[in-house]
């Protein structure tokens, strides 16, 4: 139904969401925008007054080591790690889980069900202190039980190797059950009579799996990686509160960096050119991936 | 060109301004009324209600609402409630974040010679010691009135050792007898703001004579090594955490500690008479450990209302009075910021007082608040990383400089 | 079914898919069997030498403290920080799914000039992470009179939720057959009755996902909700256990912090428990192309 009365009737459903978006996301964003050409900064909040900078702010963030103390090309490197083995974990994990729980025959999946999706619904704040504390050196739950097989545990945060570890961990044990739960809805839509005629054709599992589920479950987590994807690589809560940034800021992804902006110096102008880079990065991405799908499914 | 660009920032941030005005308009500033924020909880929390509960007899037509606050949102809170014209009328917090405010232009001025808008008169500052008052002021004015002041010393367990040590030296060689599989010698949080009394009296430098950062010099090198020996001398825990050493040490594990006045009502519930606080021990060659010291005080909101002005200053005055004064020190455990409060020979607060004498001013500085961080990274590195200390500092500096320079160059374009 | 085939060879699938399962599921319980043990236990020695998961003197003193001290400010109770967070998290749902299902229900069925565009710009916003938009939100949310209030909260969450809100919504509407629809218009219903009598019925475990959705993000936030509310009655939940650890916040007991996370947790665990079946076909997250 394309007509102006349709077009009408599109924009009397759509206004109000839009016009909440437009008025406390849309707004705040542009004003951020403004702000990352502008040397804004704490004497400028109570009467925004700052000076427009052209590209600066930029320019002192990816100009190399020096400005500003960070390296943006390490900690972009370290951002995109952290995004893509998080996504393996989630996707390998919670497919593999999915497909468990849909096996035929199977006692108890209800309760698995439930146990499995108990990350899921603990508040990421609660989830990361507990984490934080899990994987304290001396006293934390995972050295002792490490020490209870006879194991030394590490100092988890003073190298690189075994923090990201504790940091993947903790996001590996956060995420997995929203691929897990859209995988299972994907499950759902496959006709079992498909994996059925599969199986009498003499199909191995992994043939079953890779030639007939996959293709099928691919409308519905290539959506889901996009949302992970973006979710993953903003990740505040776990590295902020778990990670710290520790070692010596090895752990700091962009949006953690740009926080440390903001908290201790109050650059905000440098803070809002940090997220228009991540914006334009996140969207690239976005954009490849919308464009790889589309190729994939048009051929 | 430039100016068309600058133009057309202006207005977008024009937007914020019209918004702001907008803010302005809530409801006609209530006389009867005195708001207060803050992060006091327990002990401290208790001493605020007695000083309300004083201030409501002396002033019973006077409601004062005070909120508690999370002590790591306040300083961003009070930042951008004033910021947007609103906030509380007094805020109680530690006297470095006035940096922030003032940069901010969010203070009224407490005192100040040329300063017709001063909340009090200048000689009611004298009753503050010098270093005191240098440390709630900037150059020309007073910007915070100091409620108590703090620094660290050293808590021990009389239970596991009998007289505190004189010197470093015997610190550690105390704590590598007293150590064994239950018991941490000494338990040191290695965050700077904590061993820096050992880099700070060791000769170790943050700002130079010109107030410019200078971390990089040969004492400093020297006393980061120091640090770095003494987190890994036997019967030492080392980290950068405040809650793992402190939960030791109130479990009663852990002989030695360095922690400030504001552990001592819970560990002196913890190990009652067991607990024992000393003065930080000399280094070697007799020079006395150098703490920070910093002001615990109450700022005054830049949009106190006109008809709040006087309520706002008795209430400053009260919590100064000598009375008011060791009822914080009694019930919070507060050190006096007053002159001539006495506390008694010998109790755990004299000690406090008697470890300021040798302690170094925490200033109203916007470049000290930039060190802190990279400070705590290069100890970091030298402990745990086994990084040269000359090399780590020379990285500190690096990271300081840039920094500076990005807020210098917010602030002249 | 083949029965030699559910023999040996299914006997020990269906053993390795209980020992993956169980496996994955030790794995997702271990910290939260840490939690509780840390909620009971009396001592709540915050840094324990030995690993117990199940406490020497269980009690329920920290859940009993909590329950009547959930915050050092007078005259505020258990119940009065549960009902703010039931209005915040509740008005979030409410906002998110009212405004979503409205406008993913014009991007599933009406054709419009800049469809695709208005589509993409929704997903598009939340690629912004908030860092620096923070600043003048606030600024916008006080001159509105909304900041100290649940409304704006409520408000600002919402529109934070509503990017999924309208993918997931506007996938689920795809899947709803368009017959249905046009034989409602035949019988002279109007576009908004459609809507709501035949399509969002239908809708149900989509809707009742997004909701979830909504509902815990309202739950849980912390930092916006401390930095904007100033009246110790809007207080929340969550922020009271923000408080607690705070970062010197050492006066609470770790079994009290323990205690308030389950507390905290338990609402939203049993919904989602009870909601599993809806969750699975709900999150059809835009699993229809375009």
């Amino acid at each position: 139904m394309k007509s102006p009365r349709s077009t009408l009737l599109a924009a009397a459903f759509i206004g109000p969401a839009a016009l909440v978006m437009a008025a406390v996301t849309l707004y705040p964003i542009l004003y951020g925008i403004g702000m990352a050409f502008t040397d804004f900064s704490v004497r400028h909040l109570r009467h925004q007054d700052p000076h427009f900078v052209g590209l600066a702010n930029f320019m002192a963030i990816l100009g190399g080591s020096d400005a500003l103390g960070i390296s943006f090309p390490r900690i972009l490197g370290f951002n995109l790690l952290w995004t893509f083995v998080n996504l393996a974990f989630h996707v390998t994990l919670g497919v593999a889980l999915a497909l468990l729980l849909d096996r035929p025959g199977l006692r108890g999946s209800r309760l698995y069900r439930a146990a499995l999706i108990l990350p899921w619904a603990v508040p990421t704040y609660v989830t990361s202190l507990t984490w934080r504390n899990m994987f304290d050196a001396q006293s934390g739950a995972v050295n002792l039980l490490l020490a209870s097989w006879g194991i030394t545990g590490p100092d988890w945060f003073a190298h690189f190797g075994t923090a990201f570890a504790a940091v993947l961990t903790t996001n590996i044990w956060l995420g997995f059950p929203f691929m897990m739960m859209v995988t299972s809805a994907g499950l759902k839509a496959i006709p079992r009579e498909t994996q059925e005629a599969a199986a009498l054709d003499g199909a191995s599992a992994w043939q079953r799996f890779r030639h007939v589920t996959l293709p099928q479950l691919r409308p519905t987590l290539v959506p889901a990686v996009l949302m992970g994807f973006i979710w993953t690589f903003n990740q505040f809560n776990v590295l902020y509160f778990v990670g710290r940034g520790e070692p010596l800021g090895q752990t700091e992804i962009l949006v953690t960096q740009a926080y440390r902006f903001v908290d201790p110096l109050g650059l905000y102008g440098t803070a809002s050119a940090f997220a228009l880079i991540i914006f334009v990065i996140l969207l690239a991405f976005t954009l490849l991936q919308v464009r790889l799908t589309r190729a994939v499914e048009d051929r | 060109m430039m100016a068309r660009m600058r133009k057309a920032a202006r207005k977008l941030l024009g937007i914020g301004c019209l918004s702001i005005l907008l803010s302005a308009c809530q409801d006609p500033a209530d006389p009867s009324v005195l708001t207060i924020w803050h992060s006091w909880g327990g002990s401290e929390l208790e001493a605020l209600r007695k000083l309300e509960q004083t201030f409501r007899e002396r002033a019973p037509e006077v409601r004062v609402q005070s909120l508690q606050i999370p002590h790591d949102r306040l300083k961003d809170k009070f930042l951008r409630s004033a910021a947007a014209n609103g906030g509380p009328d007094i805020l109680i917090g530690d006297n470095d974040w006035a940096a922030t405010f003032t940069e901010a232009d969010l203070l009224l001025p407490i005192a100040g010679d040329r300063d017709t808008t001063a909340l009090m008169a200048e000689q009611e500052t004298t009753q503050f010691p010098p270093s005191v008052r240098e440390a709630v002021s900037v150059p020309d004015r007073m910007v915070a009135w100091p409620e108590s002041v703090e620094a660290v010393a050293l808590y021990y367990n009389r239970r596991l050792m009998s007289r505190p040590p004189a010197t470093t030296a015997r610190m550690f060689a105390d704590a590598a007898v007293l150590a064994d599989q239950n018991v941490r010698g000494l338990v040191l949080n290695t965050a700077f703001y904590f061993v820096a009394p050992f880099y700070l009296g060791g000769g170790g430098k943050v700002l130079d004579e010109r107030g410019r950062p200078a971390l990089d010099t040969a004492p400093g090198r020297r006393m980061l090594s120091w640090i770095r020996d003494a987190a890994r001398a036997p019967g030492v825990l080392a980290t950068q955490e405040y809650g793992k050493p402190d939960a030791l040490f109130k479990a009663g594990k852990a002989a030695m500690i360095v922690n400030g006045p504001w552990a001592l009502a819970d560990y002196r519930a913890k190990l009652g008479p067991d607990l024992g606080v000393s003065v930080l021990p000399r280094l070697g060659a007799g020079k006395p450990a150098a703490p920070w010291v910093g002001v615990k005080c109450l700022m005054v909101n830049a949009n106190l209302p006109i008809g709040r002005r006087s309520t706002t200053a008795r209430f400053l005055r009260m919590v100064a009075e000598p009375a008011m004064q060791r009822m914080l020190a009694e019930t919070a455990g507060h050190v006096p910021a007053v002159r001539g409060v006495n506390l008694g020979q010998n109790s755990p607060l004299e000690v406090f007082q008697r470890q300021l004498a040798t302690g170094t001013p925490k200033r109203v500085d916007p470049k000290l608040g930039v060190v802190w961080e990279p400070m705590d990274r290069a100890i970091q590195e030298v402990v745990v990383h086994g990084v040269p200390a000359a090399e780590a500092l020379k990285r500190a500096q690096a990271t300081v400089d840039a920094r500076l320079a990005a807020m210098a160059a917010q602030e002249s374009p | 079914m083949n029965a030699r085939k559910t023999g040996l060879a299914g006997w020990i699938g269906l053993l390795g898919a209980h020992l993956g399962l169980a496996a994955a599921s030790m794995f997702a319980l271990f910290p939260v069997v840490w939690v509780v043990a840390m909620a009971l236990d009396k001592g709540s020695e915050a840094h324990p030498t030995s690993l117990r998961l199940w406490p020497a003197q269980p009690s329920l003193d920290a859940f009993r403290q909590v329950l009547t001290h959930p915050t050092e400010i007078e005259g505020i109770r258990f119940v009065d920080l549960a009902l703010n967070s039931l209005l915040l998290a509740g008005g979030t749902a409410v906002a998110c799914i009212a405004l979503g299902a409205c406008a993913a229900y014009a991007f599933s069925r009406f054709n419009f000039p800049g469809r695709r565009a208005g589509l993409v710009g929704f997903m598009v916003l939340q690629l912004f992470p908030p860092v620096a938009s923070m600043a003048p939100l606030f600024v916008l949310l006080s001159a509105l009179h909304l900041r100290t209030s649940l409304v704006g909260l409520a408000l600002a969450y919402a529109s934070g939720t509503l990017p999924f809100a309208i993918w997931n919504l506007k996938g689920t509407f795809d899947t709803v057959p368009k017959e249905l629809e046009e034989a409602a218009v035949m019988d002279g219903c109007g576009p908004l009755r459609t809507f709501l009598q035949v399509v969002l019925p239908l809708a149900a475990p989509g809707l009742a996902v997004t909701t979830l959705f909504g509902f815990m993000a309202g739950w849980t936030e912390i930092v916006m909700a401390w930095t904007f509310l100033e009246d110790p009655r809007t207080f929340t939940l969550s922020m009271a256990l923000y408080n607690m650890v705070g970062q010197y916040g050492t006066t609470r007991p770790w079994s009290e912090f323990a205690a308030l996370s389950l507390l905290l947790s338990l609402p939203v665990v049993v919904t989602m428990l009870l909601l599993q079946r809806f969750i699975v076909s709900g999150l059809t997250a835009g699993s229809v192309k375009g």
